[in-house]
C-alpha cells in the first residue's frame, strides 16, 4: 500500500458525498415535506397503518375477553407481552446513543442520522410502552402501577422492580422526547421559512418558539442541547439496566443472574443499531439521501453491531460458564435446557442470529454492502427479538418443581398484536418522513466540507 | 406578625384561655377527644352536655318518626319482629349431620349450609369412619345437588305432567302384568322395608338391583361359596403385612376415608421421631397398572393380571410350606419359585413376601382389588384364612341388603326385556342405556317394556329412552338412612319439583292399598321407632332420636356376616391358571368418578387423576415398552380391539404398567350430560359378560392425535431436593432422604442389609441425632425478619401419610369457590386448583417408585412473590399469612412468575360470572369470587381463621390448638396434614420440629411455613422399594 493510500485509509473522511452546498441540503432534506408523498409512500402507508389497527382490534378484542387470548399459561406466565417489551425498548436504544452519547464524544458523524435515529427512539418506546399497559390482568386498573395520592391511601411498592419500571422508561420516553424535540427547532424554523401554505406556516411557526437563528438563540440552543445529552447518556444505560432487573432480581433460574444488566444494555445497542441500518437502508435510498447519509455511515454503524454483538455473544458464553461454575443444579438445568430442550430451536436460532452472522462484519466488503447489512441487520431483528423470548419463555417454563413445568405457545392474537407493534413503528416512520426533516440540517451543516475551516479536506 | 406559642394562642375566647390557664385548657382538651361521648360518665355530675343533646335530638326523630307512622296504620298493637329467623342466623354456618351412600359403600357426613343452602360437605367428625374426612365424590355432590341440568319437574315424553299424574301411571304401570324395577345398590334398611312391601302391593313386580361396577368378583366368590354376596370390611389399623392384589385402597370406590385412615395410622410410627411400640406397616403390591397402593407400596410386584391367582395361590403353597394349614383340601399350584421363574420376577422379592406374610400371621391382610374376578377374590379369602386374619385385620360384611344382579344375571333381564316380557320398566337412579352389560343394545332392549319410567335426578342417556321421567330429590334433600346406623337428614328443601324415592314408593303402596304414611321422615321414624322399642330400651324414642339426628348415626355396629365356608369345588374353580395372552386389558373403576356417576361434576373432570394427573377423560395406559415397540406416544389415537368390539382412545404411556397389559377407566365416555358428553370413551362397551380382565386385545395406531389433558407434564425430579423418601432404616441411620449432590437419592442405603422396620424403630428410640439439625441455620437474608408478636401460622405435611389420594384438592376447590377451566384451557396449563398433588417417579420405567407431594401456596416468610408485586396486592400479614388482595391486583403477573413452586394462579378469563345462577348457590359466601384478570392462590383458609379467632374472642379464650383447620387438612383422612400456630405449643410446632422435616427448595432462602416431614417406606430388602 503506498503512503497516500495509508493516508487515505487514515484520514477521517468527507461526512457528505460530493460538494454540497448549504441550500442543496436544505432542498434535499426539506423536498420531501414540500412535494406530493409517492405512490409507494401511500402504499406503504396503507399497510403499515392496516397492520396497526389490526394491532389495536386485537388489543381490543383483548381488553373485552381477557388476556386468556393470549398464550400466556402457568408457569409461563409472561409470553409475547414482556418480550416484545423489551424488544421495543432495547430497539430505542440505539437513537439515543447516536445522538446522545456520540455527541458528547464529538463523533460528527452521527449529525446525519441522529434525527432519525432518535424518531425511532421515541416510536420504538411507544411501542414498547404499549405492552405494560395491556399485559395486565385488568388494564383499566393499570393507572395504579404510578405512584399519585389516591382516596385509598395506597401508595406502589417500591421494592418491586416493574414500578422501578415505569419510572425508567417514562422517564426516559419524556427525556428522548424533550431532547429531540430542542434538536428539531432550528429546523422547524428553516421548515417555517421554507413553508408555503399559511397551515404549515403557522404550524411550524408555533412548534419552532420564535427561533430566529440569532447567536443568542443558538448560544442557548448549544447549552440546552449539550445538557439534555448529558441527561440521556445516563439514560442508556440506566432503562435496560432496570428492564433487566425485572428478571436479574428474581429468584427464577436463568432470570437470576449479575450479567443482566451490562448484557441488556449492549444487548439493546445491538438490536437498536440493527434497527437503524434496516430503516436507513430504505429511507437514504428512497429520500435521495445517501449523499448525505453515507455508505461510511452504514459501516460505522455495522462496526457497533459487531462489537455490540460480540458482547453479546461473550455474555451467553459467561451465563453458561456461572451456571456450571455456580452448581446451582436448577440454574444449570435452565441453560443445559435452553440448548437442548423444548425450546432448543430457539436457543440456536438467537445464537445464530445474534452470535454468528454479525460477525461477518469483520469482513470490509460485507460492512459495505447494502444487501449484506440488510439482511443481517434483519437477522439481528429476528435474533434479539428471540434473546428475549428465550431469557423469559425458557426461564420459566422449567423452573424449580418439575410437577409445574409446561410450554408456551403463542396465539394468533400474540402475534397480530407484535405485528401491530410494527404497523404503528412503521407508520410513524413513514409519517415522520414526509412531515418533519429526517436530517437535522442545522447540524449536517456544520460538517460540510468547508463549513469549519482548518479541518476535513481544503488543506490539503 | 406577632409570633404566638401554643400556649398563648393569637386568638382567645376569654383572658383565662390568653394566659394559658390550665383550668380552661383540661375541659377544653377533654371536649376534643376522640369518643369523648363514649368516656364513663361521673354519675356524680349527672347527664353530660352532649349526652343531653344526643337524647334531645333522639327523642325528637323518634317522637316525628313514629307520628309519621301513626298516620299509615289502622289503631291497635304492631308487634315487633323480636323471633330471629327459625334456622339458625343470617350470616352464621349450620351444620347437618347426614350421610349418603354409594354403590355398597356408606358415608357419614356433615353438610354446612348459609342461609339454609348447602355450601360445603365434609366427613362426619364424630363417627370414626370420618373422622372429619370424607371420599372425594360425597364431597363434590354440592355440585351434583346444583346441577343446572337436574330433571325439575316430571314429564311424559319430553311434556311436563303432574306428580299426581306421573304417579298414577306408575301405580298402574306397575299394576299391570308383569313389571321390572331395576335400582341401585340398596344399603338403606328403610327403603328395603319399602321394597320388601312394594311385592306385597304389587305381585308382578321383579325388583333387581343393578351396579355395574360393583366388586362383583368378591360378590361372586362368596356366592359360590353359598354365603350370599359379602365384601371383607378391612380393619387395616391393626394389619401389619397388607398385601394389595390390584386393589385401590386409597381412590376409587370403597370405604374410602375408614381405609386411608387405618392405614396412615399404622403407617406412621414416628410422629415426632418417636418410635411406637408396633412399628411400621408394610404394604406389598401385585398389579399390571399403577394404582396409588401400588405408588404407595414398599414392595411393588409388576405382573400380568392374568397371573395374580396363581401368585396367590403359589403364595399359599409356600405358606403351607412354611406350616401354615390349607383351608381344605390341599391344592396343587406352582411352587413360587416356579412361578417367578414363569412370571419373570425375582424369586428372592416372592420368598421374602411369604415369609413376611407368615411372620406376620393374623396381622397381615390380602386384599384383592374390587374389579378383581372371582378367583382372584377367592385366592385372596384362601391366603386370609391360612393367616388367620378374619375377624382382626377384615371382617366379613353383606354386601347390601338385597343382593345385586350380576352381569349374567343382568344380560338375561335385558332379554327378556327385550322379549316383551315385562309391560313396564322402572329405572330407579340406574342407568343401563350407558352401564348395562355390554352386548345388548339396551335402549332396544328397555323399549321391549310398553311403559318406560326413569326416576333420577338428570337426563341421562336411560332417559332418553323412557317414556316418563319422575325426577328425584337429590340425597341431600332426602330422609334416609343406611347401615351401621347412619342417618340421612334433608340438609335443603328440594330445589325443583321433584320427590324422594322413598316417597314416591310410599305412594305407590298407599296405592296398592297399604296404610304407610305419606312423607319419607314419618316412615324412617317409625321404623326406628319400631326397632329401638324392640331392643327396650329404658330412655324415650324421642330423646334417642333427636340425639341420633343431631350426631348423625346411632351407635349401631356396622352388620357382620359369618365368615364362608370354603369348598373344594370353587377351590378348584379359582385355582384354574389363566391363559396369557399377548396384551391384555384390565377395566378398572375410575379414581375420580367410580362408574361414572360423578361425571356431569366438573371439580371431578377437572381433579387430576391421582396417579396419571390427566383430567378430563380416560386414556389408555399402556407399558412404556409397549409404547416403544409399537411407537406410539402420548396422546396418539389407538383402535383397542377385544373380540368384535372396539373402542378408539388417547395413548397414555403408564410407567409401572407391566408389558403386556394395558388398563382403561370406567365411567367415561358418556353420550348426555352436558358436562361429561364426549369426554373421554365408554370401556363398559367392552366388559363382555361383566369381565374386566379382557385377553388378546390388540391396538392399531389411527392416525389423529389428542390431548391427554394432563396437569403435570414433566414426572421426574431431576436428582433434585424436592420429595425426600426413604427406607426406615436408612432413615434410623440418620439418612435424610435429600439427594446428595443431584445424584441417585436414597444410593447410599443400599448394602446396609434387611434390617426388620421394628428394629429400626427401636434404633431411632435411642435418640440418635440427624443431620437434619444442622441445617437448621437460617440463611441469609437482605430484608429484615418478620417479626411475629402473636399468632404464626404454620403447617406440616407428613409425606409418609399422604396416599396421593387427592381429597383435600376437592375440598379446597369446594371451600374456597375454585372454578374449574375445561379441558381445553387445562391443555393451555391454566387450571385453578390451589393445593395439588405433585406425582414424580424415580427409578425403573417399568416398575417406578412413586412419590407424592401436596404443594400449596408456601406463605413464605421471605416470599418472593410480595416484593415483586408493583400494587402492593400480595402482602405479609403480622401472623405470617401470605395475603392476595383481589381488590388490588392488577394483574401483572410477576408474583406467580417468581414463585419457586408456582403455586399462583391467574383468572384469564371470567370464569365465575359465566357461572348458571344455580351453581353460584354452591359458593362460599366468606370467600371472594375472583373476577378476571386477578392472581389467586391458597390463603390457608384464612377465612376459617378468622372465624375460630372471632369466636374464641366473644368466648373470651385462647385459641386452641387444633381449633383450626383448612379444608384440606379436614379432607385429609390420612392426617397428613396439620395446620395450627408456630408461636403456640401446637401440634404443628412439634412436627415443624420433627426429625424429618424439612423445607422445600430451602436453599432458596424463602423460609416457607410449610414443612414437609421426609416419606419413609417400610421395604424388607435394602436399596429401593420396588422391583418387578
Amino acid at each position: 500500500m503506498s503512503h497516500e493510500a495509508v493516508l487515505a485509509e487514515i484520514r477521517p473522511k468527507p461526512l457528505v458525498v460530493g460538494e454540497v452546498s448549504l441550500g442543496a441540503v436544505d432542498d434535499a432534506v426539506y423536498a420531501p415535506m414540500e412535494s406530493k408523498p409517492p405512490m409507494v409512500w401511500w402504499v406503504a402507508l396503507a399497510f403499515t397503518s392496516a397492520l396497526m389497527l389490526l394491532g389495536f382490534a386485537l388489543i381490543g378484542y383483548t381488553f373485552y375477553e381477557g388476556i386468556g387470548v393470549w398464550g400466556n399459561n402457568d408457569p409461563v406466565f409472561w409470553g409475547w407481552d414482556i418480550t416484545n417489551f423489551v424488544f421495543w425498548v432495547g430497539i430505542g436504544h440505539a437513537g439515543t446513543l447516536i445522538s446522545a452519547v456520540l455527541f458528547l464524544f464529538r463523533q460528527r458523524w452521527r449529525n446525519a442520522i441522529a434525527r432519525l435515529a432518535e424518531a425511532m427512539t421515541i416510536f420504538a418506546v411507544m411501542c414498547a410502552a404499549i405492552y405494560p399497559a395491556i399485559h395486565v390482568g385488568r388494564p383499566w386498573f393499570a393507572f395504579w402501577l404510578f405512584p399519585y395520592p389516591n382516596q385509598r391511601g395506597m401508595w406502589i411498592n417500591f421494592n418491586s422492580p416493574l414500578a422501578w419500571d415505569v419510572f425508567a422508561v417514562s422517564t426516559y420516553f419524556t427525556v428522548s422526547l424533550f431532547f429531540w424535540y430542542v434538536g428539531l427547532i432550528p429546523d422547524l424554523a428553516s421548515a417555517r421559512d421554507r413553508a408555503t401554505g399559511k397551515v404549515q406556516k403557522a404550524v411550524f411557526g408555533a412548534l419552532s418558539l420564535g427561533w430566529r437563528g440569532a447567536a443568542r438563540h443558538w448560544t442557548h440552543y448549544e447549552k440546552a442541547y449539550m445538557i439534555l445529552a448529558g441527561l440521556a447518556t445516563p439514560l442508556v444505560l440506566s432503562v435496560h439496566s432496570i428492564v433487566s432487573f425485572d428478571f436479574a432480581t428474581s429468584v427464577i433460574p436463568g432470570w437470576h443472574t449479575t450479567i443482566f444488566p451490562p448484557y441488556f444494555v449492549a444487548g439493546a445497542v445491538f438490536s437498536g443499531f440493527a434497527m437503524v441500518v434496516t430503516v436507513l437502508v430504505f429511507v437514504r435510498k428512497i429520500m435521495r439521501l445517501d449523499h448525505l447519509i453515507t455508505l461510511d455511515h452504514m459501516e460505522v454503524m455495522n462496526k457497533v453491531i459487531l462489537t455490540t454483538g460480540s458482547i453479546v455473544g461473550y455474555a451467553y458464553g459467561m451465563e453458561f460458564f456461572i451456571a456450571w461454575y455456580g452448581g446451582v443444579p436448577a440454574e444449570h438445568y435452565v441453560f443445559m435446557n435452553r440448548a437442548t430442550g423444548p425450546y432448543a430451536w430457539a436457543y440456536w436460532t438467537m445464537v445464530s442470529c445474534n452470535v454468528i452472522f454479525p460477525q461477518l462484519f469483520w469482513f470490509r466488503k460485507i460492512r459495505r454492502s447494502i444487501v449484506a447489512m440488510f439482511i443481517i441487520s434483519i437477522f439481528v431483528n429476528i435474533g434479539m427479538w428471540f434473546e428475549r423470548f428465550v431469557i423469559i419463555a425458557t426461564s420459566l417454563h422449567r423452573d424449580y418443581l418439575p410437577s409445574a413445568w409446561g410450554y408456551f405457545r403463542p396465539t394468533l392474537v400474540d402475534m397480530g398484536i407484535f405485528a401491530g407493534t410494527f404497523g404503528l413503528f412503521f407508520t410513524m416512520i413513514l409519517l415522520f418522513s414526509r412531515t418533519l426533516p429526517v436530517i437535522a440540517t442545522a447540524e449536517l451543516k456544520a460538517v460540510l466540507p468547508g463549513a469549519q475551516p482548518g479541518h476535513g479536506g481544503h488543506h490539503e | 406578625m406577632a409570633d404566638h406559642t401554643p400556649s398563648s394562642p393569637r386568638f382567645w375566647r376569654s383572658r383565662a384561655e390568653q394566659a394559658a390557664d390550665p383550668a380552661f385548657q383540661e375541659p377544653l382538651q377533654r371536649e376534643f377527644e376522640p369518643n369523648s361521648a363514649h368516656q364513663p360518665e361521673d354519675p356524680a355530675a349527672g347527664m353530660s352536655r352532649r349526652r343531653f343533646l344526643g337524647l334531645l335530638g333522639a327523642s325528637a326523630a323518634l317522637a316525628a318518626g313514629a307520628a309519621g307512622c301513626g298516620r299509615n296504620i289502622d289503631r291497635g298493637d304492631i308487634v315487633p319482629y323480636t323471633r330471629r329467623p327459625e334456622d339458625g342466623l343470617p350470616g352464621r354456618a349450620m351444620w347437618y349431620a347426614t350421610s349418603s351412600a354409594e354403590a355398597c359403600w356408606v358415608f357419614p357426613l356433615l353438610v354446612k349450609t348459609r342461609e339454609s343452602r348447602p355450601i360445603l360437605i365434609e366427613g362426619n367428625d364424630s363417627h370414626p369412619d370420618s373422622l372429619g374426612a370424607a371420599p372425594m365424590r360425597a364431597q363434590a355432590e354440592l355440585l351434583g345437588l346444583y346441577d343446572p341440568e337436574r330433571l325439575q319437574a316430571p314429564a311424559k315424553a319430553g311434556a311436563t305432567e303432574s306428580w299426581d299424574n306421573a304417579l298414577a301411571a306408575l301405580a298402574s304401570g306397575m299394576g299391570k302384568g308383569k313389571s321390572l324395577l331395576l335400582t341401585g345398590a340398596v344399603v338403606s334398611p328403610s327403603r328395603q322395608a319399602l321394597l320388601e312391601r312394594l311385592a306385597q302391593s304389587y305381585p308382578g313386580v321383579e325388583i333387581h338391583c343393578w351396579e355395574a361396577a360393583a366388586p362383583h368378583g368378591a360378590l361372586a366368590a362368596s356366592q359360590q361359596l353359598g354365603a350370599g354376596q359379602l365384601l371383607p370390611r378391612l380393619n387395616l389399623e391393626k394389619a401389619r403385612v397388607v398385601l394389595s392384589l390390584e386393589a385401590e385402597l386409597f381412590a376409587g370406590e370403597g370405604d374410602l376415608p375408614r381405609q386411608i385412615r387405618a392405614f396412615a395410622a399404622a403407617r406412621r410410627p414416628l410422629t415426632h421421631g418417636e418410635a411406637t411400640p408396633e412399628g411400621m406397616n408394610r404394604l406389598w403390591a401385585a398389579e399390571s397398572r399403577m394404582t396409588l397402593t401400588g405408588g404407595k407400596s414398599d414392595h411393588r410386584l409388576a405382573l400380568r393380571s392374568s397371573a395374580l391367582p396363581a401368585l396367590a395361590f403359589a403364595l399359599a403353597r409356600r405358606l403351607n410350606e412354611l406350616g401354615l394349614a390349607w383351608p381344605g383340601a390341599p391344592l396343587s399350584a406352582p411352587s413360587l419359585a416356579e412361578f417367578a421363574k414363569a412370571e419373570g420376577l425375582d424369586g428372592k422379592l416372592l420368598e421374602l413376601l411369604a415369609q413376611d406374610l407368615k411372620q406376620a400371621g393374623p396381622a397381615a391382610v390380602v386384599v384383592a382389588g374390587n374389579q378383581g374376578s372371582a378367583a382372584l377374590h377367592g385366592a385372596a379369602l384362601v391366603l386370609n384364612r391360612m393367616l388367620g386374619a378374619e375377624g382382626n385385620t377384615f371382617s366379613w360384611r353383606p354386601a347390601a341388603l338385597r343382593p345385586l344382579a350380576s352381569h349374567a344375571e343382568m344380560s338375561q333381564l335385558g332379554k327378556r326385556l327385550q322379549a316383551g316380557e315385562f309391560a313396564t320398566v322402572v329405572l330407579a337412579g340406574v342407568n343401563p342405556v350407558y352401564d348395562g352389560p355390554a352386548g345388548l343394545d339396551w335402549a332396544k332392549a328397555l323399549s321391549g317394556a310398553g311403559e318406560r319410567f326413569h326416576l333420577g335426578l338428570l337426563p341421562d342417556e336411560s332417559a332418553a329412552a323412557c317414556t316418563w321421567s319422575l325426577p328425584l330429590n337429590h340425597w341431600l334433600e332426602c330422609w334416609g338412612d343406611h347401615m351401621g346406623g347412619l342417618l340421612q337428614q334433608p340438609v335443603v328443601a328440594p330445589l325443583y319439583d321433584t320427590r324422594a324415592l322413598d316417597e314416591i314408593l310410599l305412594n305407590l303402596l298407599a296405592k296398592g292399598g297399604q296404610s304407610v304414611p305419606a312423607d319419607g321422615l314419618s316412615w324412617l321414624k317409625g321404623l326406628w321407632q319400631a326397632e329401638y322399642a324392640r331392643q327396650g330400651s329404658p330412655l324415650a324414642f324421642d330423646a334417642f332420636w333427636h340425639a341420633s339426628l343431631q350426631q348423625g348415626f346411632s351407635a349401631t355396629a356396622f352388620p357382620a356376616a359369618p365368615a364362608p365356608v370354603l369348598s373344594a369345588g370353587a377351590l378348584t374353580a379359582w385355582s384354574a391358571p389363566m391363559a396369557a395372552s399377548k396384551l391384555e386389558l384390565t377395566l378398572h373403576a375410575d379414581r375420580r368418578l367410580f362408574d361414572g356417576r360423578g361425571a356431569n361434576i366438573g371439580w371431578l373432570q377437572e381433579l387430576p387423576d391421582p396417579v396419571t394427573k390427566c383430567t378430563w377423560g380416560n386414556p389408555l395406559s399402556i407399558a412404556p415398552a409397549d409404547a416403544k415397540a409399537q411407537s406410539l406416544k402420548d396422546g396418539d389415537r389407538v383402535m383397542l380391539s377385544s373380540g368384535a368390539q372396539s373402542l378408539e382412545c388417547t395413548v397414555l404411556v403408564q410407567p409401572g404398567q407391566k408389558v403386556g397389559t394395558c388398563a382403561l377407566a370406567l365411567g367415561h365416555g358418556r353420550t348426555a350430560l352436558s358436562v361429561a358428553e364426549g369426554i373421554g370413551v365408554n370401556a363398559f362397551t367392552l366388559m363382555q359378560g361383566g369381565a374386566t380382565l379382557l385377553p388378546n386385545v390388540s391396538l392399531a395406531k389411527a392416525t389423529t392425535t389428542a390431548m391427554t389433558h394432563t396437569t403435570q407434564e414433566h414426572q421426574l425430579m431431576e436428582g433434585r431436593d424436592i420429595v425426600r423418601s426413604l427406607p426406615l432404616a436408612s432413615f434410623a441411620a440418620g439418612e435424610t432422604g435429600a439427594p446428595s449432590h443431584g445424584a441417585h437419592a436414597g444410593g447410599q442405603s443400599e448394602g446396609k442389609g434387611a434390617e426388620h422396620g421394628a428394629a429400626a424403630a427401636a434404633a431411632l428410640a435411642t435418640g440418635r441425632d440427624h443431620g437434619l439439625k444442622q441445617k437448621e441455620e437460617a440463611p441469609l437474608t437482605l430484608y429484615p425478619d418478620h417479626e411475629y408478636l402473636g399468632h404464626k401460622w404454620g403447617m406440616a405435611i407428613d409425606l409418609s401419610a399422604c396416599v396421593g389420594c387427592a381429597g383435600c384438592v376437592i375440598a379446597c376447590q369446594a371451600e374456597n369457590n375454585i372454578p374449574t377451566v375445561g379441558p381445553e384451557r387445562v391443555d393451555e396449563g391454566r387450571e385453578m386448583h390451589w393445593i395439588r398433588i405433585d406425582r414424580y417417579y424415580e427409578g425403573d420405567e417399568e416398575n417406578p417408585d412413586m412419590v407424592f407431594q401436596p404443594m400449596l401456596c408456601q406463605h413464605c416468610d421471605h416470599a418472593p412473590c410480595e416484593n415483586v408485586c408493583p400494587v402492593a396486592a400480595t402482602t405479609h400479614n403480622e401472623e405470617g399469612l401470605n395475603q392476595m388482595t383481589y381488590n388490588r391486583c392488577v394483574g401483572t403477573r410477576y408474583c406467580a412468575n417468581n414463585c419457586p413452586y408456582k403455586v399462583r394462579r391467574f383468572n384469564y378469563f371470567s370464569y365465575t360470572g359465566e357461572l348458571a345462577a344455580v351453581l353460584q348457590l354452591a359458593a362460599n359466601p366468606e370467600v371472594s369470587v375472583r373476577p378476571r384478570g386477578v392472581m389467586e392462590k391458597c390463603t390457608f383458609c384464612v377465612q376459617r381463621i378468622n372465624e375460630a379467632k372471632n369466636q374464641a374472642k366473644a368466648e373470651a379464650r385462647p385459641l386452641v390448638d387444633g381449633e383450626i383447620k383448612p379444608a384440606c387438612a379436614v379432607a385429609c383422612a390420612a392426617g397428613a396434614i396439620t395446620f395450627g400456630d408456630l408461636n403456640a405449643d401446637s401440634e404443628v410446632a412439634r412436627l415443624s420440629q420433627a426429625d424429618r422435616r424439612y423445607k422445600v427448595l430451602e436453599e432458596l432462602g424463602v423460609r416457607p411455613a410449610v414443612t414437609y416431614l421426609a416419606e419413609l417406606r417400610n421395604p424388607l430388602a435394602a436399596g429401593g422399594a420396588h422391583e418387578s
